[in-house]
């Protein structure tokens, strides 16, 4: 098939080029369309914080499983507001900091932990602010009224209250990953809306990008038709003139 | 704490012996007694796949994921038959022939992926004759009415039909990995009886057989009176003076 490159050749930030515009849908299709069909379609469960997250990325993946050893009673209230520095002290930590290049999508395996919230409001806002433009887990996400606050891009599988001293460890970051039933490697596109997310292997993502920019094409045109006979104010989901324009430098 | 020792100084398989006769209740008390209530208690929902089973022995882990490509249609009956070294061929996998070692128990993550009965009656069967004493998986397990006549010691989350490819693809050996909830790494001591399966890290393994005996011991003594009272036959599970003479070795 044309579009398995080897990945190695292939710029990822370059190809997320061709995913500015795409639905999960109009990508789920282009898949199925290369005989892809559910490959990478993350579990319905897994779904986006609030209502309007919308990214395409680059996998940043995480991998975590649950803690081999209970975390200590803390005994001055000094540390009782830092335990994540004792939990780090005694299981190790992985820092995703200088790895991340803005388009980056941080992507989750948790090891089917129990509740524990990797995820919060304060350590999401600084990944966002280095360039992460969506965080994906398929465990939890605490400080939820927070995150909603500052529009962070998460997508979990829960919400939960609780960090993780004592059920999480993190263990090594940028190797192949399970998420929500689909492999994610790193710089694989990953993308999320309304319907969930989708992950995109890299091998066969541009190929994919441009198929799924021609089934949103189609789809917005006969919206449009579908606007124009029921009288419905234009927006910018049928403003197909503003999608073409900008696939046309791809040609 | 003063109970953990450096894992690298113990020996797992004779560390393994200190756990012949115990139950995976008198080890969970134990390792409650410790602090370490609820660490490696693995998933409920992981079972063992007949009746009976019972084995301690350390981990040889091996991690799967979901698959990042679809399967293609096979050409001929001899390709169908061979499916499985074909995929393998072309995803890549792992093997464990070089690792396995009498004693050892096979814990493999399934990566969460669609259903694949990775284990099976052929494969359970060659790593039981090369001294595997149990097999735990996350996944599925198939054959599994020939797994029971062959009393193949397996313990799995589901029954399941189908194969690897297009499915799974076997990432690795002896990394850390979660099954139903735990973490497991290489030498790990892993137990299962009808109760279920359960993890103790390798560093506070010693100290836990040492409680876990006592436990065993204890309780023994207690049901034997109450044998005697009820005017029961006596049985293995109240003979507590071959566990004391079994022990006796190791004081």
């Amino acid at each position: 098939m044309k579009s398995q490159q080897s990945t190695s050749s292939i710029d990822p930030f370059e190809v997320l080029r061709l995913y500015k515009y795409p639905r999960v849908a109009d990508v789920s299709d282009a898949m199925d369309s290369i005989g892809y069909f559910g490959i990478g379609l993350m579990s319905p469960a897994i779904r986006p914080l609030w209502e309007g997250i919308k990214f395409w990325g680059v996998a940043l993946t995480l991998r975590c499983v649950p803690a081999h050893m209970p975390m200590p009673r803390l005994e001055t209230r000094e540390e009782s507001v830092d335990p994540y520095s004792v939990w780090r002290e005694l299981v190790g930590a992985v820092n995703l900091m200088d790895d991340i290049r803005p388009g980056h999508v941080i992507v989750t395996d948790t090891g089917g932990a129990r509740e524990a919230g990797k995820w919060g409001s304060a350590n999401s806002l600084a990944h966002v602010l280095k360039g992460a433009v969506g965080i994906v887990t398929d465990g939890y996400v605490r400080d939820t009224d927070e995150c909603i606050l500052e529009k962070l891009p998460i997508c979990a599988r829960a919400r939960t209250s609780c960090l993780l001293q004592s059920r999480l460890e993190l263990v090594e970051s940028q190797v192949r990953i399970g998420c929500g039933g689909v492999q994610v490697r790193p710089n694989d596109i990953v993308g999320c809306d309304g319907d969930g997310v989708i992950v995109v292997p890299l091998e066969v993502a541009e190929e994919v990008g441009m198929r799924a920019s021609l089934i949103l094409l189609k789809d917005m045109r006969g919206r449009r038709r579908l606007y124009e006979r029921g009288d419905l104010p234009p927006d910018a989901t049928v403003d197909y003139e503003a999608v073409e324009s900008y696939y046309s430098q791809f040609e | 704490m003063g109970l953990e020792q450096s894992a690298n100084s113990i020996d797992p398989f004779e560390l393994s012996r200190l756990y012949k006769y115990l139950r995976t209740a008198d080890v969970s008390d134990a390792m409650q007694g410790i602090g370490y209530g609820g660490i490696g208690l693995v998933s409920p929902d992981i079972r063992p796949l007949w009746p009976g089973i019972k084995f301690w022995g350390p981990a040889l882990t091996i991690r799967c994921l979901p698959p990042h490509r679809p399967f293609w249609p096979l050409e001929t009956t001899e390709e169908i038959v061979r499916s499985i070294g074909i995929w393998n061929q072309k995803v890549g996998s792992t093997s464990y022939a070089d690792i396995l070692r009498p004693g050892h128990v096979m814990v493999t993550d399934a990566g969460g992926g669609p259903e694949v009965g990775y284990w099976g009656s052929a494969n359970g069967l060659a790593v039981v004759i090369d001294g595997a004493v149990g097999i735990v998986t996350n996944g599925y397990c198939r054959d599994t009415a020939e797994c029971r006549l062959t009393k193949l010691p397996v313990c799995a989350r589901w029954h399941g039909r189908a194969s690897s490819p297009g499915r799974m693809v076997k990432l690795e050996t002896q990394v850390r990995i979660s099954v139903g909830g735990a973490q497991v790494r290489p030498g790990d001591i892993v137990g299962c009886d009808d109760d279920g399966v359960i993890v103790v890290p390798l560093e506070v393994a010693q100290e836990v057989a040492i409680h876990a005996r006592a436990v065993l011991l204890h309780d023994m003594r207690g049901r034997r009176r109450l044998y005697e009272r009820g005017g029961l036959t006596p049985d293995a599970t109240v003979d507590c003076e071959a566990v004391e003479a079994y022990y006796s070795q190791f004081d």
